[in-house]
């Protein structure tokens, strides 16, 4: 009997000294351990999504390895809509090892305008949801999460048509065509510049298409765009109100057609 | 006869003393490796003061334990006082797993550290520090125990 009771109290107390020995060192360890984010960049992909690419330094000092290093990233409108994802995994950063990685999200533009025209009007706060997860030690899981807030800026904010401005400029041959021209404006708030083609179409209020024009525009960020567009339409059929509709085409999106009436 | 008298009258307080100098060197060594430990866990209890908490008072009751246990050496108690202990280690342990999962908050940043796996192995070992008193206590108690002639 005594010599079971002293295997277990060998045992007992051999394995107590391992675990908090394990315990306490990979704690410690902990504080060896350097994580560092760069500054978010952006960029459009050839396939026209928008890029954030965000530089991770990870420099692990500590005694133990660090496994299944995740960085996972989500963007949420104000109605809780994942709008992207995107997730980067480090296997295994060994001790003593420094990794650099560059962590992507990637936007898909055209979805999300087309998706709603809230992005593509007004500005929105998104929520920028972060969270960075590791095994401490290789054993020990530790997540931390924070939420940031980010501001979308729309591309056509304050977008506005006017009233189809008359001239008496007649133009082709045929009596009853007039180059009309239709004013157009609003800011560029998004974070990239903005070129490409704006087309209407100005239809009257029984929907009979009177005229069309189009214009290529190009809007640096945070610039504002006020031009009137040239639009030949058929004098005969034009009503008092109506309905335009628009198509934009630019690199990185195509919405259309987007009806905005005219009175 | 006299002498015998004499000798275990003396004996007595030897004992005592004995005892009480071995229960508080054990109590001191092992607040001396927590006083040690918790050095290196400094940083975290800074984070986490009510991790802290929890870790000194589990020592504290530990140690009285510890103390009491070596105190009543020799006697059925000293067994029953390390069954004591043993269960509230394990106790303490189940009452931490309730929680296994430490969340802090710094600043906009929320940390969650999962402890559960280092919890459930100090949870069996305590089980295993429970089945060495129950062991201890039979092996006292058949040893004290008379020999009948049948």
């Amino acid at each position: 009997m005594k010599v079971a009771i002293r295997t277990v109290s060998i045992a007992s107390a051999v394995l107590w000294v391992f675990l908090i020995a394990f315990a306490v060192s990979a704690v410690f360890s902990v504080k060896d351990f350097q994580l560092t984010f760069g500054e978010l960049q952006s960029s459009i992909s050839p396939e026209n999504e928008v890029v954030f690419m965000l530089p991770v330094d990870i420099v692990n000092k500590g005694l133990y390895g660090i496994s299944d290093f995740n960085v996972s990233t989500e963007i949420v409108d104000e109605q809780g809509f994942t709008l992207a994802r995107g997730v980067t995994l480090v296997p295994l950063i060994g001790t003593g090892q420094t990794v650099n990685t560059t962590h992507q999200i990637k936007l898909k533009l055209n979805e999300i305008l087309n998706g709603s025209t809230r992005f593509l009007f007004d500005d929105v706060d998104l929520r920028f949801a972060q969270t960075f997860s590791m095994k401490a030690a290789e054993l020990i899981p530790v997540q931390a999460s924070s939420n940031m807030s980010l501001s979308w800026g729309a591309p056509l904010y304050n977008f506005t048509l006017g009233r189809p401005q008359s001239s008496t400029e007649v133009v082709g041959q045929n009596e009853g065509y007039a180059g009309v021209a239709v004013p157009v404006s609003f800011e560029n708030h998004a974070f990239f510049r903005l070129n490409g083609t704006l087309q209407v179409r100005v239809y009257n209020n029984v929907n009979v298409l009177i005229g069309t024009g189009k214009t290529s525009f190009d809007v640096p960020q945070g610039s504002a765009y006020h031009k009137g567009l040239m639009v030949d339409m058929t004098m005969q059929n034009v009503t008092s109100d109506g309905h335009y509709e628009v198509f934009v085409e630019t690199p990185v999106f195509s919405v259309g057609p987007l009806v905005v009436p005219y009175v | 006869m006299f002498d015998e008298t004499k000798k275990d009258s003396e004996g007595v307080p030897r004992k005592i003393v004995f005892r009480a100098s071995k229960a508080t060197i054990k109590g001191s060594v092992f607040y001396g490796v927590y006083f040690v430990l918790s050095q290196y866990m400094a940083p975290v209890f800074t984070l986490i003061p009510s991790f802290q908490h929890m870790i000194e008072a589990f020592v504290i009751t530990y140690t009285v334990l510890l103390v009491v246990g070596e105190l009543t050496g020799g006697t059925v108690y000293q067994h029953f006082l390390s069954m004591t202990k043993a269960l509230f280690a394990v106790g303490y342990l189940m009452f931490l797993m309730g929680s296994g999962v430490i969340s802090l908050s710094l600043g906009s940043v929320s940390v969650a550290v999962d402890l559960r796996l280092i919890l459930t192995i100090a949870v069996l070992l305590s089980l295993l520090g429970v089945a060495k008193a129950v062991l201890e206590a039979v092996n006292y108690m058949s040893e004290r125990a008379e020999p009948t002639a049948l």
